[in-house]
């Protein structure tokens, strides 16, 4: 086995550390910067949902605005973004390199996709449901909180599992302009140094994790729904 | 009591504002079960949802036991809603629950303890004829047992009133009729107060004590459900009653100039209706014998509403001129609605 390893990846299996480390740095992007994403796009999401035309706390001006913002985040490729985030990655994270500079854009480069995504997972709760909630005399938070969310988990389980796999494609464009992770792994020791084998390599690791996400997040959608 | 005062509903759209209710006026009496019919459009949905102010009025008032809801706060319009219970006709229960959280959802945040919860719940469930169901999804239930489960959580905070929005439009006719079954019972049992809006005319007559028929926004006759439909002054209240007798299926015949109403010189149609309380079995043979006039029955319809019958019956009649005119004039003189549809007396 480790012979045969050796063989089809002569020069990962020497630099089995850092392929380790770039995982563990591309988990760790993925993780922080989806955990930020996810709860800011989940309150983006929600706020659409209920300061839309007949929602909750109908609110054109609210809506108009962060409808705008969000496709105008959505508009600008990822790569030109980093760029235009320099200045503020470095306000806020001290650093535009390595896991910790890489947060800032990779969060304002999911935000916007994630909202969308929970706005049309919180727009497909029956709208009998919210009526129903406020026949029995909830408030505003009990209906998101008990109704929109609660009923919404299978989507929402969904909208999160394809937004973690863009998010990785996300990490390794990141990675390429310096913040680590697969994606700064097979550009540098693999593109640069013409060896192949190491951008298999990191393939296969990349198709690995997002089977696991796609696995977990197809079993939370399948448990939730009844 | 329920109070209407003047409500007016008006949606302001694109192409520009629709009148959706129209200066209603209505009282709803403790206890009773209040029916609303009308066609789809008719305003009657929107005129439900002014009672527990899921729809705001535009203009007028609503007054439950002389408050009027329509000026509270939103706080206190909430703790008014705790006190009248809503269903659907799409049920709107909550998938991702069981049924016990369900029931449970109106009781959260009571202080409730676990053991509390359960035997209330169980308690409801049973009230509905659904013990031991707790653990079910609602994807598992059927259609009248979905409609159980909404009206056990519509009765969990204990309410004196309780709103049905089309509750049993979608279902059968079997299941619906027990589902009025069970309103009616819980109304006799908890004293609740029901009212109901539907475009069949069987649920009003099943179970309403009185009746409001809405036409376009405003309505257009009420009173008492046997009062209406026995004397109906709008078309439109008349329309429905047709719907449940044969009077339509007569009208197509008379459209489709069928051979069964080929008169022969000398026979005319009649139509009686029973407009009193008094209607009296033995009618057709009864004038046979006293008049000498052949009454073949091509139609007939009697329903029973509360105690009394209502409904009538199409025949040929046939007989001397004189005695036909007689025929009619004592049928006007009990009170039977009587109507010549269709004469071929003078066609000699």
């Amino acid at each position: 086995m480790q012979e045969l390893l050796t063989e089809l990846f002569p020069y990962t299996m020497k630099s089995l550390p850092m392929l380790w480390r770039s995982t563990v740095e591309t988990l760790q992007m993925t993780f922080w910067s989806g955990g930020i994403s996810f709860v800011l796009g989940l309150a983006l999401g929600i706020l659409l949902i209920v300061t839309r035309r007949g929602g909750l706390m109908e609110n054109r001006l609210v809506y108009e605005v962060l409808d705008k913002a969000v496709n105008l985040f959505r508009s600008i490729p990822f790569i030109i973004l980093l760029f235009c985030l320099l200045p503020l990655t470095r306000l806020i994270s001290g650093t535009a390199i390595g896991v910790q500079g890489s947060i800032v854009p990779l969060v304002f480069g999911t935000v916007p996709f994630f909202a969308r995504q929970m706005e049309s997972a919180l727009s497909e709760v029956n709208s009998g449901l919210v009526e129903a909630a406020q026949s029995m005399g909830c408030g505003r938070l009990d209906i998101i909180f008990r109704v929109y969310l609660r009923e919404s988990v299978p989507s929402i389980a969904r909208g999160v599992t394809i937004t973690l796999i863009s998010l990785i494609g996300l990490t390794a464009m990141a990675g390429a302009v310096g913040a680590g992770g697969l994606g700064n792994f097979a550009y540098v020791y693999g593109q640069q140094r013409s060896r192949m084998d190491i951008i298999y390599a990191t393939v296969i690791i990349l198709v690995l994790i997002v089977t696991v996400i796609q696995v977990l997040g197809a079993l939370v959608a399948r448990i939730s729904k009844h | 009591m329920i109070r209407l005062e003047d409500v007016c509903k008006v949606f302001a759209g694109a192409q520009g504002s629709v009148e959706a209710v129209k200066h209603v006026h209505l009282t709803i009496e403790t206890g009773e079960i209040f029916g609303i019919i009308g066609f789809s459009g008719a305003g009657k949905s929107t005129l439900l949802r002014c009672i527990n102010l899921l729809e705001r009025p535009t203009s007028g008032r609503v007054l439950l036991d002389d408050t009027d809801i329509t000026q509270l706060s939103e706080a206190d319009v909430r703790a008014v809603r705790r006190r009248i219970g809503m269903i659907f006709q799409q049920f709107n229960l909550f998938a991702s629950r069981t049924v016990f959280g369900n029931v449970a959802f109106p009781l959260a945040g009571r202080g409730l303890s676990r053991e509390k919860l359960k035997a209330r719940v169980g308690e409801l469930l049973e009230l509905v004829g659904l013990s031991g169901r707790e653990d079910s999804y609602p994807s598992q239930l059927s259609g009248g047992q979905k409609q159980r489960v909404a009206i056990a959580r519509a009765l969990a905070s204990e309410p004196e009133i309780l709103l049905c929005d089309e509750a049993t439009s979608a279902l059968d006719p079997q299941t619906t009729h027990a589902i009025l079954q069970l309103l009616r019972e819980l109304n006799r049992k908890l004293g609740l107060t029901i009212v109901l809006i539907t475009h069949e005319m069987q649920v009003i007559k099943e179970i309403c004590d009185h009746v409001a028929v809405m036409e376009d926004g405003a309505v257009v006759e009420q009173g008492e459900v046997f009062s209406v439909f026995a004397a109906p002054r709008r078309p439109v209240t008349r329309s429905f009653l047709e719907m449940t007798s044969h009077m339509a299926g007569f009208r197509r015949l008379l459209e489709e100039k069928s051979p069964v109403l080929q008169l022969r010189p000398g026979q005319c149609i009649l139509s009686l209706r029973y407009l009193e309380r008094n209607a009296c079995s033995a009618l057709v043979s009864y004038l046979s014998r006293t008049y000498g006039v052949d009454l073949n029955i091509i139609f007939g319809n009697i329903e029973m509403i509360g105690d009394h019958p209502l409904g009538g019956l199409i025949v040929i009649a046939e007989g001397g001129e004189k005695a036909i005119a007689d025929c009619i004039a004592y049928l006007q003189n009990i009170h039977v609605g009587v109507e010549v549809l269709l004469d071929a007396r003078t066609a000699h």
